[in-house]
């Protein structure tokens, strides 16, 4: 592994990305001015997770924070994987945060990773459980990652804001490189399948959404069928709640995803923000299922071979790829999408050829691969 | 994602047919001009920052500049700062906020969704489902 060359970059801004793809590089990362100016400066609970959690997937990585977290330096060590790990996600977001980064780093380790993650499992802000498992893994089948191995167990549910779910995880490492895809055919949707889960309320509230959310489809697709997944006892984690994932499966086995989750019901801390998300968020189960259906329409509609909430993973499963060509196609870039082409010019050095596509509405980017090997699998 | 101001460099000659349909010119115009509307933004520099120009590629490393030091209100010790979590856009493409917030999933505007119940909606997304024309 390379080494010795430090990269200074300010602000909390994709700091996950950042810790990535500092890891996958050997270099050292300087991160200054993380909300230096915000009313509570430093590092989120979250974040601090995050970085424990990186030490314990590595050997020989080192932390430091400075006094108010405002300041924070990573020198990555080799990626080891593990087997049986368990680590707490703490409940300012959920375990869709960390199993973002937790993905690509698996991949890269000595041995197979198999982790428990504890926290939160649905939520609005972040990715849930249940599109990582039905959306985010086959994406991983285009770049040669057997799907076989890779595996989601969501063995209890945990709403906001108290948490309680559990999660496996279990990604299998990769012998040498990631192989590089043309994936720019998106098919035509085909099916659409989707979880409706409950937990500590009402069975009735799953039916419920299901209901309007099949009302919007049922004219276009007959082929839809959600699943109810209700939770009692202590499957059920500490705090009620209600949510839905949907996914639509193309002709060509690409998977969009959209969800959308109710907002904790008792909300603790004080009243200005929470009385503002309360007010925009729905919270009638009907409603939560019709949106979830408009957004899986616009995601559709959008086109490309997967969703806006994909893109970043996309990009930097090309970037990662062995030294070819991949062509891929996205609907409209998202903001997240953009910063990550920009993180992975100045971390890889991998620039994209983005073009529009006129005709569809849609995006291609073509990049040739930064041919990454797995390293720490070489040296044991 | 806006244009940013860049005029159109393509500019596809009109075909005229002459004749009895004199005004077949005008057929497709809208789908044209919305072709070359969309080829406007360059993506490449949208994402990379142009080329030569400096100031867009520093932008989105984060050279922020606070101009509030130079404010007149020296005999106060203490100023709040601006909350930065109000005030900031949620894009974070600019790159105006460092402490962008790190998601990867896109909030979309319940009030922005398009009303899919209308008939004309749905038709317009049709072929995009096996239900629809596959010859497209």
């Amino acid at each position: 592994m390379g080494g010795g060359d430090v990269l200074r970059v300010r602000g909390s801004q994709q700091l996950r990305l950042r810790l990535v793809l500092a890891t996958l590089s050997g270099s050292t990362l300087r991160v200054d001015d993380i909300r230096a100016r915000d009313a509570a400066p430093g590092l989120r609970d979250h974040e601090a997770s995050l970085l424990r959690l990186l030490e314990k997937i590595s050997h020989g990585s080192s932390v430091e924070i400075n006094e108010t977290g405002t300041k924070l330096k990573y020198k990555p060590g080799i990626l080891v994987g593990g087997r049986n790990l368990v680590h707490d996600c703490g409940c300012s977001r959920s375990i869709g945060y960390f199993l973002e980064p937790l993905l690509i780093l698996g991949l890269f380790g000595k041995t197979s990773l198999t982790i428990s993650l504890k926290g939160i499992t649905n939520d609005v802000t972040d990715p849930s459980v249940d599109a990582f498992r039905s959306t985010t893994l086959p994406m991983l089948k285009q770049f040669g990652v057997p799907t076989e191995d890779l595996e989601l167990k969501i063995i209890t549910r945990g709403a906001p804001p108290l948490g309680g779910g559990e999660v496996r995880l279990k990604v299998p490492m990769v012998p040498t490189s990631l192989s590089a895809a043309t994936w720019t055919d998106e098919g035509m949707v085909k099916r659409i399948r989707g979880v409706a889960y409950s937990t500590r309320v009402s069975p009735q509230m799953a039916n419920r959404m299901i209901d309007s959310a099949r009302g919007i489809f049922n004219r276009l697709l007959p082929d839809v069928y959600i699943f109810t997944d209700h939770y009692t006892g202590h499957e059920s984690g500490k705090s009620p709640g209600y949510g839905i994932s949907l996914v639509a499966e193309t002709t060509t086995g690409c998977m969009l995803s959209s969800e959308k989750a109710a907002t904790p019901l008792h909300q603790e801390g004080d009243g200005a923000v929470d009385a503002d998300t309360d007010a925009r968020e729905p919270q009638l189960p009907e409603d939560i299922g019709l949106q979830a259906a408009l957004v899986l329409l616009e995601e559709i509609k959008q086109g490309g071979v997967v969703d806006s909430t994909h893109q970043a993973l996309l990009f930097m499963l090309c970037a990662l790829s062995a030294e070819d060509v991949s062509k891929v196609r996205v609907g409209k870039l998202s903001p997240y999408g953009i910063q990550t082409l920009r993180l992975i010019k100045e971390f890889l050095g991998v620039q994209f050829n983005i073009k529009p596509d006129p005709a569809s509405g849609t995006v291609i980017l073509t990049c040739v691969g930064s041919g990454y090997k797995n390293f720490s699998r070489k040296v044991s | 994602i806006e244009a940013n101001g860049k005029k159109p460099r393509r500019k596809k000659g009109v075909e005229v047919e002459l004749g009895d349909g004199a005004a077949n010119w005008k057929e497709g115009l809208m789908s044209r001009a919305m072709a070359i509307a969309k080829n406007k933004v360059n993506l490449m520099h949208l994402v990379y920052g142009r080329p030569g120009a400096k100031a867009s590629q520093s932008s989105f490393k984060g050279s922020q500049v606070d101009g509030d030091s130079d404010e007149s209100d020296e005999e106060e010790l203490f100023r709040i700062r601006r909350d930065s979590q109000k005030g900031a856009s949620s894009t974070g493409i600019d790159g105006n906020d460092l402490d962008t917030e790190d998601c990867s999933k896109l909030y979309l505007d319940p009030s922005g969704l398009s009303d899919w119940k209308d008939d004309e909606k749905i038709e317009s997304i049709r072929d995009r489902f096996v239900t629809g024309d596959w010859e497209k």
